[in-house]
């Protein structure tokens, strides 16, 4: 559930199809994810979720799965 | 290459070669000697002899190939020769070139050599005297020669860990018989072996507490007496790393680091010594951790020994290094073990993403190392740290 719903925070973000976004994206391979859209995902999946994403966590988030598993830890 | 010791008076080295129309040519081509004597049959017809006769140097130029190739052989520096050219040597003739040990001067190093030309009807065409130098080379045989002389063996500490296991099967791999220590894992042990006995290599299990000096020297005793020799020891020994906060920790938290990590290496380096300086060649393989460089939080007994083990390894290194033994160590970042296996799933994939080549490292990469370490690619390194962690540190 959390996995669809962060594809489609990323894509919003990101402006890039919903299906580009998988289990391997990251800082390395999407080309949009820059430092400044960096901080409007943070922004994005905080809203999204209803979380807030720790400072020292914030620089961590470089790829899919450290956020999907970031947002399972602050979703519980 | 005969080294001056081993040469003694009277010993022989023979050669054969026959003479070709060829051979004339060529010999002409080099020296420019086209003495019609030698090259025109018509002019030799004329002469005594009848037919061409053969240059006395062609022949005689076989006694620097029998000294330069076979007596003393590589680097032999031949500085005098007497020849008497006895009789013509024909186009066919088949010669047998003899070198023969007459005298040899200790101080100098050098030998005197009777040296004789035959035809195949045994008549001597050619004699002299030669003398020549046993030059010996830099590099002596005994650090090189015998590493890759099939009989290698390394003794692999921890071998049924992840690292120890990758690292047993890769120098098996490389070549080598494997003595594979464990400490309570006999069943592992006996697969490991099995598996390097499916490569073509011995293998040998030992059971032993690393901790304990006496199971050390049992251990090694053990191993010399199954294969002779150990030339390899890599120490892939490793324990759970505990998580302790600096208010909880203890000294013996540090000491039972220590044991592991410098105590049992220096045991095995003192037990192994003897046998690897008898042979003028050893090598040493120390495990250490990228934690040392780059530490982290509630591992401080962990890293503080990890630190000392290099320091162990490099006076080490340069102490025994006059006896031919190189000691080294291998620093790996996160390896993806069973040790590791608890590590959180987060911290994996963030260390993943944090390393520039975006993985962990594998018991692999480490193994790789190792057997570059343990092979004569790297005889000219010791008390060297290599540190193995995708680029997380630069150097």
């Amino acid at each position: 559930m959390n996995n669809s719903r962060i594809k489609q925070v990323m894509s919003a973000v990101f402006e890039v199809p919903l299906d580009s976004i998988n289990e391997n994206s990251s800082t390395d391979n999407l080309e949009n994810w820059d430092s400044l859209r960096h901080l409007n995902l943070i922004l994005a999946l905080e809203e999204e979720f209803g979380v807030s994403i720790p400072d020292e966590e914030v620089g961590n988030l470089v790829n899919f799965k450290l956020i999907e598993l970031t947002i399972n830890e602050l979703v519980k | 290459m005969k080294t001056y010791a081993e040469i003694q008076v009277g010993q022989k080295e023979t050669l054969h070669h026959i003479i070709t129309s060829e051979d004339i040519s060529k010999f002409v081509e080099l020296t420019g000697d086209d003495n019609r004597l030698h090259v025109d049959e018509k002019f030799a017809s004329t002469t005594p002899f009848k037919k061409p006769v053969v240059h006395g140097m062609l022949g005689a130029s076989f006694i620097s190939t029998i000294i330069g190739t076979k007596l003393p052989g590589d680097g032999a520096l031949w500085f005098s020769q007497s020849l008497e050219f006895l009789l013509p040597v024909r186009v066919g003739d088949e010669l047998t070139i003899t070198a023969e040990v007459l005298k040899k001067h200790d101080k100098e190093q050098i030998i005197e050599l009777k040296t004789e030309i035959h035809n195949q009807n045994k008549q001597l065409v050619t004699k002299g005297l030669a003398k020549v130098k046993v030059i010996a080379t830099e590099k002596p045989e005994t650090q090189t020669a015998k590493i890759e002389a099939p009989q290698r063996v390394a003794l692999v500490i921890g071998g049924t860990g992840g690292i120890g296991m990758a690292t047993c099967l890769q120098l098996a791999k490389d070549g080598f018989d494997l003595i594979v220590h464990y400490n309570k894992n006999k069943e592992k042990a006996e697969a490991i072996k099995t598996q390097i006995e499916s490569l073509g290599r011995k293998a040998l299990c030992i059971q032993s507490n690393i901790t304990d000096d006496k199971e050390i020297q049992h251990m090694v005793e053990k191993g010399l007496r199954n294969f002779g020799r150990i030339d390899v020891l890599a120490h892939c020994a490793a324990s759970v790393i505990p998580n302790i906060k600096f208010q909880d920790l203890t000294w013996s938290d540090y000491t039972k680091q220590f044991e592991l990590n410098i105590k049992s290496s220096l045991s095995l380096i003192q037990a192994l010594a003897p046998g690897m300086i008898q042979e003028g060649y050893g090598k040493i393989i120390h495990i250490g951790s990228l934690a040392a460089d780059k530490p982290n939080a509630d591992w401080s007994a962990y890293i503080t020994a990890k630190s000392a083990l290099e320091g162990l390894t490099k006076s080490l290194a340069f102490e025994l290094a006059p006896k031919g033994i190189r000691i080294n160590m291998v620093s790996p970042s996160l390896v993806s073990t069973e040790l590791t296996a608890d590590v959180p799933e987060k911290i994996k994939l963030m260390t993943a993403a944090q390393t520039p080549l975006r993985r962990l490292a594998l018991a692999e990469d480490v193994a790789g190392v190792i057997s570059f370490l343990a092979s004569s690619k790297s005889d000219f390194l010791t008390g060297e740290n290599i540190r193995l962690n995708g680029g997380q540190i630069m150097y």
